[in-house]
Parts: structure tokens; C-alpha cells; sequence
């Protein structure tokens, strides 16, 4: 019997054979490849990995992409845990040479009365409760993406906070750190 | 027809996700501080998980539905996503949050939208993106049984 159906009439490579098929192999080959059109074939990737590979790959991606960003969530170190706010707690250790190199910009949230009375050298005074066209101004003279760090008067003092949202939500800024124990850290330390 | 509004679709909601996703990269901190404004009981380990893993679940899933692949497990993810979405964006509006959505700011495309990133205003974005995927998720579905 001679094999005239199409797997035959090819070249046997492309099939994966070493040499042309027998009649009844030819058959067979024909009834697989026809299965296989009417049988999608098997997805290369099972559908447990698919499902996986999002949220995996996103914790992974994530959690690298942090770890790389200068100012990534795992930047956060002990003691400087993330508040209900978000913002950064620095300690006045490391503010101290970054205000005296000009790098970040150290700004007091309290009234400008406190200001007046007492503030760390080289602070701006932008009290909380200013009007929103206080802090556009404020954002275009310094620009948005200046570094600022925020203080108030005591530990558990909310003006740093609340500015930092104004600062952050009505005038775009986008780097905002807290002092973390407000003027009071200075104080400690004269 | 159906093939061109799933593509419609595709492209709506995958680039809305690669959007969001991209928006949410370059401040960690701001992504942090939204998922704290929802104001529910999560640990500060877990709250970080979810401010690093999420702009990146969005940009794959958003680049998933740009690509067209994997669309029975991106529609998926995507539903299950805007379904998590929606609560905790309708629990912030029940409770009276003053909060800002932290979802991408359609603002920029038209002052009206800004209305989009309040806690009402996101549930129903969300809603209808919901529908909107759900609605894709059965067009794909229908195509692959083609």
C-alpha cells in the first residue's frame, strides 16, 4: 500500500521523523494532527502559573523596585516606621548637615508668632494654616521637588503633619519628611 | 463588531491600569499614605506589601490587556481587583473620609473629572470599569469558543 496522505508527502524532518513513515504510522499521524486542530492545543504555560505569576511577579517587582528607589518604602528605618500619614520620620542627627549643605529645605508649620519667638536656624516659617495661595507661592519659589522637612513644637504636634498634606495635596510637592520630634530634638541638642 | 469593542475595551481598561500603575512609581511614599487614608486596621508590614506590590500588579495587568494575552486571567485579576477596589473606596465614602482616592488623576484630561478621585466618585469609576472588564471578560470568552 502506498501512504499518499499529506504527513507523507512532506519531508520526514519536519516531522521529527528520521525516516518516511509506514502507511498505517501515516494514518495515525493524520488522526493526531487532526485532534489537534479540533483541540486547541495545550496552553504552554498551565493556568495555575498564569494566575500566580501576577501577584508574584508584582510582590517581586516591587519589592526590588523599592529596595532601589531612593526614596523606596524599605528606605524606612527602625525607628522612622511609616505614620498613619505616610510621611517620613528623619531624626535631627540626619537633617542637621543636609539643612547646612543646602540640600533639603527645613520649614516650621507653627504660627508665625512661635516663629518669631523661637526657630531652628535656617528654617522658613510657612505656619499650617496658611492660604492655599501661601503655599502655591511657596512651591514655585522653592520648587516642587525640593526636599523639605516639616517641624512643630512638640513630639505629638499635628502641624507637620497637616502641612506636609497641604504642602503635598494643594501644592504638588512630592518630598516631604517630617522631623521627628519637632523643635524639641533641636532643643536636646544645644 | 464584538472583536473591535473587545479591543475597544482592551485598551480603555489596560491603559486606565498601566496609567495607574506608572502614576504610583515614582512616589512610594504618597502610594503608602493612600493606602493608609482608607483608615482600616492593616499592619505597617502589609500596608508596605500593598503600597510596593500594587503599581506593579496594575502595570502588568495593564499591559496583559494592552497585549491581549492571558485575557481570561487578566480580566480576572482585573475584576477581582476593581471589586477590592470599589469596597474599600465605598466604606471611605460611607464613613465620611476626607481622603483622595490615590487613583490615577483624570483630571488632567478634563477639570470635571477631578470629581472621579473623591471617595464617591471613585466607587463609581470603579463600578463601571467592573462592568466594563466583566463585559470584556465575556467577549473574550465568546471569541476563544469560537
Amino acid at each position: 500500500m502506498r501512504c499518499s496522505c499529506g504527513p507523507c508527502k512532506v519531508q520526514p524532518a519536519p516531522l521529527g521523523l528520521k525516516e518516511k513513515p509506514s502507511p498505517s504510522r501515516c494514518f495515525s499521524l493524520i488522526a493526531e494532527a487532526g485532534q489537534r486542530a479540533h483541540n486547541p492545543a495545550k496552553p504552554m504555560v498551565p493556568l495555575i502559573a498564569r494566575i500566580l505569576f501576577f501577584p508574584l511577579a508584582s510582590l517581586a517587582l516591587g519589592a526590588a523596585y523599592q529596595a532601589v528607589h531612593p526614596e523606596g518604602l524599605w528606605t524606612l528605618r527602625a525607628g522612622q516606621k511609616a505614620h498613619d500619614d505616610g510621611f517620613e520620620r528623619v531624626a535631627w542627627t540626619e537633617v542637621q548637615p543636609k539643612i547646612s549643605s543646602g540640600e533639603w529645605l527645613l520649614v516650621d508649620a507653627r504660627d508665625e508668632d512661635q516663629f518669631a519667638a523661637e526657630h531652628i536656624p535656617g528654617a522658613v516659617s510657612l505656619p499650617a494654616a496658611s492660604y492655599e495661595e501661601m503655599l502655591l507661592f511657596f512651591a514655585e519659589e522653592h520648587g516642587r521637588e525640593k526636599p523639605v522637612v516639616i517641624y512643630c513644637g512638640t513630639e505629638d504636634c499635628e502641624m507637620s503633619a497637616e502641612l506636609a498634606l497641604r504642602l503635598r495635596d494643594e501644592a504638588g510637592l512630592s518630598r516631604i519628611r517630617i522631623l521627628e520630634g519637632g523643635i524639641l530634638a533641636w532643643r536636646r541638642t544645644r | 463588531m464584538r472583536t473591535a469593542a473587545a479591543v475597544f475595551l482592551r485598551l480603555l481598561i489596560g491603559g486606565l491600569f498601566l496609567w495607574a500603575g506608572l502614576s504610583k512609581l515614582g512616589s512610594p511614599l504618597q502610594t503608602l499614605a493612600a493606602v493608609y487614608s482608607y483608615q482600616i486596621v492593616l499592619p505597617d508590614l502589609l500596608a508596605s506589601l500593598v503600597a510596593a506590590a500594587l503599581p506593579w500588579m496594575e502595570i502588568l495587568l495593564g499591559a496583559a490587556l494592552l497585549a491581549g494575552i492571558w485575557l481570561p486571567v487578566a480580566t480576572g485579576w482585573t475584576a477581582t481587583l476593581l471589586l477590592f477596589f470599589s469596597v474599600m473606596t465605598a466604606q471611605a465614602w460611607w464613613r465620611g473620609l476626607p481622603m483622595d482616592c490615590g487613583c490615577v488623576d483624570l483630571s488632567v484630561l478634563h477639570p470635571a473629572l477631578a470629581a472621579l478621585t473623591t471617595p464617591g466618585g471613585a466607587t463609581l469609576r470603579n463600578m463601571v470599569l467592573l462592568v466594563l472588564t466583566a463585559l470584556l471578560a465575556a467577549l473574550a470568552r465568546k471569541k476563544a469558543a469560537a
